[in-house]
Order: structure tokens, then sequence, then C-alpha cells
């Protein structure tokens, strides 16, 4: 009555099967809805409500995507794109040079400093929507989209210098060293030595930065009302309205925003994987 | 090349000192090693004259300018780390003009090209020039660090353990290329070691450090035969000599030696800078090269209770009577074997007396 396999292989193989299961069940709730809304946007109109539903359109068609761009969304997409860049822009420059003086240079308060950066960002957004109103309002940058990137920079500088404070912390510092005896100024070792090799760093930064002014909506609805500048999540809420439930437009337009944030990220992921410090110091 | 000169230098980190009051020195064109074990204070003092941290007190100048408030870039040095620091972005082409870009961003590409060209010729770097360093092996890595510091033509080299990630015999060869390096571009170079042997062979002065003390500062043979106190005289040579707490008196036209464990009798005639140590305790430093090892003769009986080979001389561990064990040297081909019986002389010269309660040398060898 000996079992065919060793018990531990049997354990093994067990561990491994409840291990695949979590996992697509992780991946079925995750994705599902953004497969559902993907196969929904390129259906034709009487399919998408059809019983029993299709997973993959019989007959695809691009006529709600059609639609958008009849009725004027690229311009959204080109603000939020626009608020985007500038938001990652401004952030990395300004994180990167708060992050450089708080992890290398010695100052009195520092340790304040960073106390205070983290505590930031404790503070819930919402919390702070209405103050932020008043004060853009005052200098006159509602409804603009500098306003709306100067914000997000605001809002999303914290996270950015903790993010890089980490990993410039984590250079050799020998490096800078020589960089400095070789005849380089702060500065110019931050930019031609430290920013260099900070590549990984910058990019998980720069995507925070970037998902987060992509994606909000709680924003860029109090302080931006007229359709100039429009982010593409505010411009979708107001599809929900403007079409009443016409779901082939409305899942056209979420993948619009979905399909260029998961770009970016397959573009940058092999700078998750590969640092760039290799084989510059030994020991 | 410039002359270094640290008057009443220190640095503490809290409460523990670093660098207690320096004065060092340096000649222009001199190779001076800093000598010590970890945490004595050498590092602390290239760091300093790199300008990296900056002194509590004193005053450090490189030639006549005070460069105290002078920051690395202004100081006008160059520096081989330990662990290279070669820029891992850049190719060794780039790394080697790195330095004079960073000076002057408007040279001309033939200057450059011309300088790279150069020290790549002197260091054998020609082919390697399109490489990055990840792509290299250990000893190509040192060589373009060293090259990098050579580029220029800097006022102080400071090279900081530059050997130590090297294999041995590596280590030894690029000792030599140093060395000849030194001699060709005859600047001034300040060089942290731990390692005595490399202090030794490089270096034309040696400062020794403990404890963030400057101990002794000496050219390698006044150090080896007058060591100032029991720290140098143990840290340099090439083994741990034997320390023996006993004291002299005069027997028979001879100079004894007696301690709890050990006797030695030598001439007078040879010992005469230790006869006016009679009748009082002292520490004697004795080296595995001042002990002759023979089968029969006059000296102290002795057993060998260990023999360890090194090519052609062996270093023969002989156990006195009294109970200490002295490690000697001897030729290989005299083939002392283990439980052997033997005779030890010491040759008087080559010992070094020392206080027991200040450390300090109490015999000074012309």
């Amino acid at each position: 009555m000996s079992p065919r396999a060793p018990a531990w292989r049997k354990r093994r193989r067990n561990r491994r099967v409840a291990g695949w299961l979590v996992d697509i069940l992780i991946a079925a709730f995750a994705l599902g809805p953004i497969l559902w809304g993907l196969s929904t946007s390129f259906k034709p109109p009487q399919a998408i409500l059809a019983y029993p539903p299709e997973f993959v359109p019989s007959q695809p068609t691009l006529e709600h995507y059609a639609l958008l761009f009849r009725t004027g969304i690229h311009r959204f997409v080109l603000n939020s794109v626009i608020v985007s860049a500038i938001s990652v822009a401004l952030a990395l420059a300004l994180g990167s040079l708060a992050a450089y003086a708080l992890a290398r240079l010695s100052f009195r308060g520092r340790s304040t400093l960073m106390f205070g950066t983290v505590a930031l960002m404790s503070i819930p957004l919402p919390s702070v929507l209405v103050p932020t109103f008043m004060l853009l309002a005052n200098i006159d940058l509602t409804n603009s989209l500098i306003g709306l990137a100067l914000l997000y920079t605001a809002y999303q500088l914290p996270i950015v210098v903790w993010m890089l404070y980490g990993y410039f912390r984590s250079l050799p510092i020998e490096l800078e060293h020589a960089a400095m005896i070789d005849g380089c100024s702060r500065l110019r070792t931050l930019r031609k030595i430290v920013l260099p090799l900070s590549g990984p760093g910058l990019v998980a930064a720069g995507l925070f930065v970037l998902t987060f002014a992509w994606n909000d909506f709680v924003v860029a609805v109090v302080m931006v009302s007229t359709e100039e500048a429009k982010t593409l999540p505010v411009a979708i809420y107001g599809y929900l309205g403007f079409y009443g439930r016409d779901w082939g437009p409305l899942t056209a337009a979420a993948m619009l925003s979905i399909v260029p944030v998961i770009a970016v990220f397959i573009a940058f992921q092999r700078y998750f994987l590969s640092g760039m410090t290799g084989g510059g110091v030994k020991g | 090349m410039s002359s270094v000169t640290f008057s009443g230098v220190s640095k503490h980190y809290g409460d523990a000192i670093a660098l207690d009051r320096l004065d060092l020195a340096i000649d222009a064109g001199e190779f001076v090693a800093l000598l010590g074990p970890s945490g004595s204070g050498k590092t602390t003092t290239l760091n300093l004259l790199a300008g990296l941290i900056e002194a509590d007190e004193g005053e450090i100048r490189i030639g006549d300018r005070i460069v105290n408030d002078v920051t690395p870039d202004k100081r006008d040095i160059a520096m081989v780390f330990q662990n290279y620091a070669l820029y891992p972005h850049m190719t060794v082409f780039e790394n080697l003009e790195f330095p004079l870009q960073a000076r002057d961003g408007r040279i001309a590409a033939a200057e450059v090209e011309r300088r790279v060209g150069k020290v790549a010729g002197t260091l054998g770097l020609g082919e390697l020039l399109h490489r990055y360093p990840k792509e290299l092996s250990g000893g190509q890595q040192q060589r373009v660090a060293l090259g990098r510091a050579m580029i220029r033509d800097p006022h102080v080299f400071l090279l900081d353990e530059p050997l130590s990630n090297l294999d041995a015999r590596l280590r030894i060869r690029m000792r030599r290329d140093i060395k000849a390096l030194h001699k060709a571009i005859g600047s001034t170079i300040v060089y942290v070691t731990h390692d005595q042997a490399e202090a030794m062979s490089l270096a034309d002065r040696i400062a020794v450090f403990a404890g963030g003390k400057l101990q002794q500062f000496a050219t390698p043979a006044e150090l080896y035969g007058n060591p100032t106190n029991l720290f140098v005289a143990g840290f340099v040579g090439e083994r741990e000599p034997a320390f023996l707490t006993g004291s002299f008196d005069l027997h028979d036209g001879r100079l004894r030696f007696a301690s709890d464990d050990a006797a030695l009798a030598l001439p007078i005639a040879e010992a005469r800078h230790l006869a006016h140590l009679v009748a009082r305790r002292v520490v004697l430093c004795v080296r595995a090269e001042a002990l002759r090892v023979e089968r029969d003769g006059p000296g102290v009986p002795a057993i060998v209770s260990d023999v360890e080979l090194y090519g052609a001389e062996a270093i023969v561990y002989a156990r006195l009577e009294q109970g200490a064990e002295l490690p000697c040297r001897a030729e290989a081909s005299a083939g002392f074997k283990p439980g052997e019986g033997i005779r030890l002389t010491a040759i008087a010269a080559r010992l070094t007396a020392f206080d027991p309660d200040t450390q300090r040398a109490l015999t000074r060898w012309p």
C-alpha cells in the first residue's frame, strides 16, 4: 500500500497547484473588468448587452473609437499628456535636487526635514482640496494645465524625494568622491554621475508621478471647469452623462486612458530589473 | 608636485577620536605610506587631505596653500580608491578623459585624445579604451583607476589601499609598477595601506598610525631598525616578533637576559646598545631574524616544536627550557625537524628593548 510518489513530492505539487490557483484568482479579479471593457469597446452596440455574452467580439468594430475622436476626445488626451509630462519632469527635477541634498549633504535640520517630508505623505489628499483651490484661484491658475501640473508635482514630490533619497543612498559614495576630486562641483557630480546611474530609481519615481497625474480625477474635477483644460479622466466622467448608459463609447474612452500607462510600464520594465552600477566599484 | 603639511590636525566623531593632533610634514616629490591597522586614523588622514571630510582643528597645507576650506575639486589632487570607483556608465576612454573635461569643458578634443593616448600607452590600456569597467579584470580596472589619476598633473596623488583587491602575485607586480610610476612622474604620493610589506617596499618614508595617533614617521630602514615604541616594533616586519618581559644582568663578560619563561646570553661586545639596561625591567623585542638556530654551539638549548617552510627559508619554532616559544628564521636546507634539540644564539644588534610602562624604545641603534 505504498503511495506512488513520496509524501514530500506530493506536498510540493499540492503547494504549487494551490499557488497557481491563487495567482489565477488574483489575475482574474484584477484584470477581468479591464479585459471585459476592452472586449466591449470593440463590440457593435447590439452585441454589447446580448445574452449569452461574447468574450471575444465576433464582429469587431472601431465605431466607438471613431465616435470619440469625431467628438474631439484627442484634445483631452493631449491635455492629460501635457499635464503628466510637466508633472513628471518637474517632480523629478526638484525631487532629485532635494533627495541628493538630504542623502549626501550634512546640514542643520536635515533629519527634521526628512521626517517632515515623510509626514507630508500621510496627509489625505481630499483634506487639502479646498485650501489648494483657494490658493490656485488667488494666483489665477484654476482652469489651467500649468496649475494642475504644479499641484500634481506638489502632491507627489514627497514620495519622489523619499524614493530617490533611498536610491541615491544605495550608490557607492566613492564614485561621487572620485568625481569631486576629479574636479566636479556638487551639482555637476549630481548631473554627471548620480543621475546617470539612477535610471531605475528615476523611472520608478517618474512612473509614480505619471500614474497619479494621468489617472487623477478628484483634483482635476475640482480645479478645472472649462473644456479647454479638462483632462481625460474628467472628460470620461462627462461622457457618462452625455451618452447615458452607452457602454461602447464609455469603455472605448476608458481603454484610451488605460492603454498608454500600461504601454509606458511595459516600455520601462527592464529598468526595474537591471541595475546600472555593476562593475564600477569592487568589493 | 607640492609638499603636504599637517599641523595639529584633529578629527572627532562624537566622542570617538579618529585623529589626534597630527603633525606630519611630507616633502615635495616624496612617496609616503600611511601605515596602520583599520581604525588607526590613516584613512581619516587621507580623506582630510582629499577634502572629503573636514578637520575639527589644525591646519592642512598643500604647498603653501592652506586647504582646510577648499573643496576637493579645487585642491588639485588625484586619488585612487580602494574599490577603484570607476564610473560604470562610461567607457575606459570616458573615464580617463573625465578629469580633463570636468576641469575645463572647452579643452580641445585633440588635446584630450593626446593625453588619454599617452596615459593609455604608459599603462598598456590601448586595447581597452572602448570597454566598460565591468568588462575589465581586476588588474585592468586598477590600471584604469591609476590612469584616471595620472591624466592631469596633480599636486599630490592619494592612493587608498589601491592593491588590496588584487590577488597576491598581481599585487607584487603592481607594487613595482607604482614605484616605477613614481620615478617617472616624480609626484608627491600619499599611499594608505595596512600591509607593512607594501609600505616598506614602496615608500621613501612611512607614517605608522595607531589609535588615531601618529606613532612614528621615518624611513623603512629606520622604522625596522629603531621602532619608537612597542606598537611599531610589533606592526612593522614580516611577522610579529616575540616580546619577552624581563631584565638583564652582567655575568662572565656576557649580558644575560632572563624572564619568567626565557633566558638568553649575549656577547657584550655586540650588545653595547643594551648594556645600559642592566638591572632594569624591559620588554625585549625578538624578531625571527634576530635568532640564529644551530645544531650545536654555545647558544641556549631549545627544542624544535614546529617548522614552517617558505621556499628557501623556514621558520623554526623553538621552545626554550623555560617554556617560551620563539619563532626563528633558518635556511630551509638545514632541514630542522620537530622534536630536534637545537641551540639558539641571539644576534644582539637586531634586538630592541622597550620600557614596559611607557612602551617607548630604550635602545637606539645608529
